[in-house]
């Protein structure tokens, strides 16, 4: 399974990748560090049709030159990735960001501020797999 | 004659008429009588005459037949008691006179011999009587009787008869200027009454019934319709006065309206049904630097600023067309050249039959409030970009101190010594608290953002909700929430669950030895709802209760009650937002009642909520 992680923040993306290690999930991680290159990448699978393109995603809102919404849209816009599992991870716990999230049909993580907490977004991501039944 | 006497005054017409009537009647009266008693006494003479004349023819057959002229002269001389009788003659058949009686003093010859029989002549009485001796005629006695008598005793009855006519005129004089008053009496005062009223307008004069007669009933008649008059009279002056009252007072509201339209900041104006403007008050002049004949009818039109003007027209038409009012913000140019923002409104003045009658309407300057509100935006809009900045921006680093110094503190921990140790979990304490600070400024700032149109939200099943997400904390403490009924308010769900949320972990939180008892009741207050929650805790010290609504204050650095201190200013910031008021009564030691309203009426949209029981 290809899990694409979106994610601009260096430290964040180490705990994350060291969670998904420790739930023993079995997911192959890539790495972008902003919404620009997410896209490309996205486009490439979509216009391939051998590539495979993706699983599901995590995906930061605040990105460098296109943030976390925008890639979203285009996502759900896509004939290919529109129904693609994304899971949003983000600092923000703002009612607006997280209602729209939802609208958009993605789940939500939010970063805690203790490494234990953060941790946890590995069992987090299981029980998001299984909802989606990539698991 | 009758001209005259049509003129003359009804009393004296009276007598006149009354008098003459009389005159006349006793006059004709008094000629019949006379004429009357001529015929019988003309009778009376002749039956009189032709027996005397029988008597002496009688007594003179003897003389004649002895042609005795002396005996025949004693015979006539008996007649000399006639004093009337001018002569008398006996003669004999050959037409000789046998003896003559002739009245003293007079000579007067035998009148002729005609027929035989009484004759009436012009001035006397001829009477020819046969004198027989056994039937055969012997002679014939002739009589002039002269008509004196008459004559005097015509005089006489005439001259009684005008003695009596005169007195009976004047006593019928007398009399009718007496009783001729019963009928001018009632009529000259009717007169006086009539003229009395035409002279002074006065209907409540009335004229004095006298009798019981036509002109009783004429003057009772006079006075309704006096009385009549009267009460028009007096309709029509209440009505003319009213319509002078109303007149005033109309021109008083004139004034009002004027010295109230020249004395008002505001730029007033009036314009008739049509939209043409027919008033400016002194503001608008000054304002525009022109007079009202530039700018009456339409000519405003040319102080709207060229952006604000087609949708400015389209407006104005479309309030004439229906009626509503006239609500329009735009640009007014002033004197100098400058534009500047006004709230112009106007509203349709109607008549009785509801027809437009006039607009009233007015220009606000609003160009401040206006350049406040950009300003309010622009700052909006900065603390919108602080937030989303927040959100994501200042979180991301702080977070990755908090959470790499614990990495640290727990992955490289005997790589450090005590005091090194010490300072790193300092630094975990201290990127903790920062993150769970900015986390918290955040929630604070977003509490003061109603985005949306606000509906009514039962506060009942909110609260259910809350202590869904407040069950743990409750067990744990092992508290009990009891609440009344609660009503709709308006407000946003998510907001007034961040409330009760806030005040009933704070109830949970400062508790003393016993198990929390928490109750929430909401009261009627009629403009708006009054919440409590009241708990059984440690209180709050009356001094702090101001201060316990601001960020970040607390008054326990007790480990035993964690938190920033940002839940009661959230809530009171919250409250405020919605038009409400949030407060705390509270001794220490005796629990807190957290109070707080919530306006029954939106007032951003002007809606009410429904009716809702509280308990």
């Amino acid at each position: 399974m290809n899990l694409l992680l979106v994610e601009d923040n260096l430290p964040d993306a180490l705990i994350i990748r060291e969670a998904i290690k420790k739930e023993n999930l079995p997911v192959k991680v890539d790495l972008v560090s902003d919404g620009e290159r997410a896209l490309g990448l996205l486009f490439a699978a979509e216009n391939d049709e051998e590539a495979m393109g993706p699983d599901v995603l995590l995906l930061d809102l605040n990105l460098p030159k296109v943030d976390g919404f925008e890639v979203l849209r285009v996502i759900r816009s896509s004939n290919k990735f529109k129904h693609i599992p994304v899971l949003v991870v983000t600092s923000s716990d703002s009612p607006d960001d997280r209602s729209e999230v939802a609208k958009l049909g993605a789940g939500y993580f939010r970063k805690p501020v203790t490494y234990s907490e953060f941790t946890k977004i590995g069992a987090f991501l299981r029980r998001f797999l299984e909802e989606n039944d990539l698991l | 004659m009758m001209r005259s006497l049509r003129d003359i005054p009804i009393k004296e017409k009276l007598m006149v008429i009354i008098t003459l009537t009389a005159t006349a009647a006793l006059l004709l009266c008094g000629t019949g009588i006379v004429a009357f008693d001529l015929i019988l006494f003309r009778g009376y003479l002749e039956r009189d005459l032709n027996a005397l004349a029988g008597i002496i023819a009688d007594n003179s057959t003897a003389s004649l037949a002895f042609n005795d002229s002396k005996s025949a002269a004693e015979t006539l001389g008996a007649l000399r008691a006639r004093t009337h009788l001018v002569t008398a003659c006996i003669i004999r058949p050959d037409e000789t006179m046998l003896a003559q009686y002739t009245r003293k003093g007079e000579v007067a010859p035998c009148p002729s011999a005609g027929g035989d029989g009484l004759e009436f002549t012009r001035g006397d009485i001829r009477i020819s009587r046969p004198i027989m001796l056994n039937s055969q005629r012997i002679g014939t006695l002739l009589l002039l009787y002269d008509l004196d008598e008459i004559t005097e005793r015509v005089k006489l009855y005439g001259a009684t008869v005008i003695g009596f006519v005169i007195i009976a005129s004047l006593i019928a004089f007398l009399l009718s200027s007496r009783l001729s008053a019963l009928i001018a009496t009632p009529v000259s005062q009717l007169v006086h009454a009539t003229t009395a009223v035409s002279e002074t307008n006065d209907y409540s004069i009335r004229a004095k019934r006298l009798s019981g007669d036509e002109l009783g009933v004429l003057v009772d008649r006079f006075n309704e319709m006096l009385s009549n008059i009267q009460t028009r009279d007096k309709n029509l002056r209440k009505a003319l006065l009213d319509r002078e009252e109303a007149l005033r007072e109309a021109e008083r509201a004139r004034e009002r309206f004027r010295f109230m339209a020249e004395s008002m900041p505001q730029k007033v104006f009036t314009a008739k049904p049509n939209g043409d403007v027919d008033y400016y008050n002194r503001q608008w002049s000054e304002f525009t630097g022109l007079s009202f004949e530039e700018s009456k009818d339409w000519g405003w039109i040319r102080f709207i600023h060229p952006d604000d003007l087609d949708a400015n027209v389209k407006s104005w038409r479309n309030s004439i067309q229906s009626g509503q009012p006239f609500h329009f913000q735009h640009r007014l140019r002033r004197a100098d050249g400058a534009y500047r923002w006004h709230l112009s409104r106007a509203h349709a003045m109607r008549d009785s039959e509801g027809g437009i009658s006039m607009w009233i309407g007015s220009d606000t300057d609003i160009h401040e409030q206006k350049e406040k509100e950009e300003e309010l935006r622009r700052l909006n809009d900065d603390l919108q970009q602080f937030a989303y900045s927040a959100s994501h921006d200042l979180q991301e680093p702080i977070r990755n101190v908090a959470v790499y110094s614990e990495v640290v503190a727990t992955q490289y921990h005997d790589l450090l010594d005590a005091d090194g140790r010490q300072y790193l979990g300092f630094l975990v304490e201290g990127g903790r608290r920062l993150a769970v600070l900015i986390s918290d400024l955040l929630a604070y700032t977003r509490a003061g953002v109603i985005e949306g149109e606000v509906t009514s939200v039962d506060s009942t099943v909110v609260l259910k909700h809350t202590l869904a997400s407040l069950s743990e904390a409750i067990r744990e403490a092992e508290g009990v929430v009891t609440y009344d009924p609660l009503p709709e308010v308006y407000m946003g769900e998510a907001h007034l669950q961040q409330v009760l949320q806030n005040l009933l972990s704070n109830a949970l939180k400062y508790r003393n030895e016993d198990p929390p008892r928490i109750h929430l009741s909401a009261v009627n207050l009629g403009a708006a709802w009054r919440f409590s929650v009241r708990d059984n805790g440690i209180g709050i010290d009356p001094q702090y209760k101001e201060k316990i609504f601001g960020v970040f204050k607390r008054l326990h650095r007790d480990q035993k009650y964690p938190g920033t201190g940002i839940g009661l200013a959230i809530s009171h910031r919250v409250v405020e937002r919605y038009g409400g008021r949030i407060w705390v009564e509270s001794e220490p030691g005796k629990g807190a009642t957290f109070y707080f309203t919530i306006p029954q009426t939106d007032a951003r949209s002007g809606a009410a909520p429904l009716e809702s029981s509280s308990g």
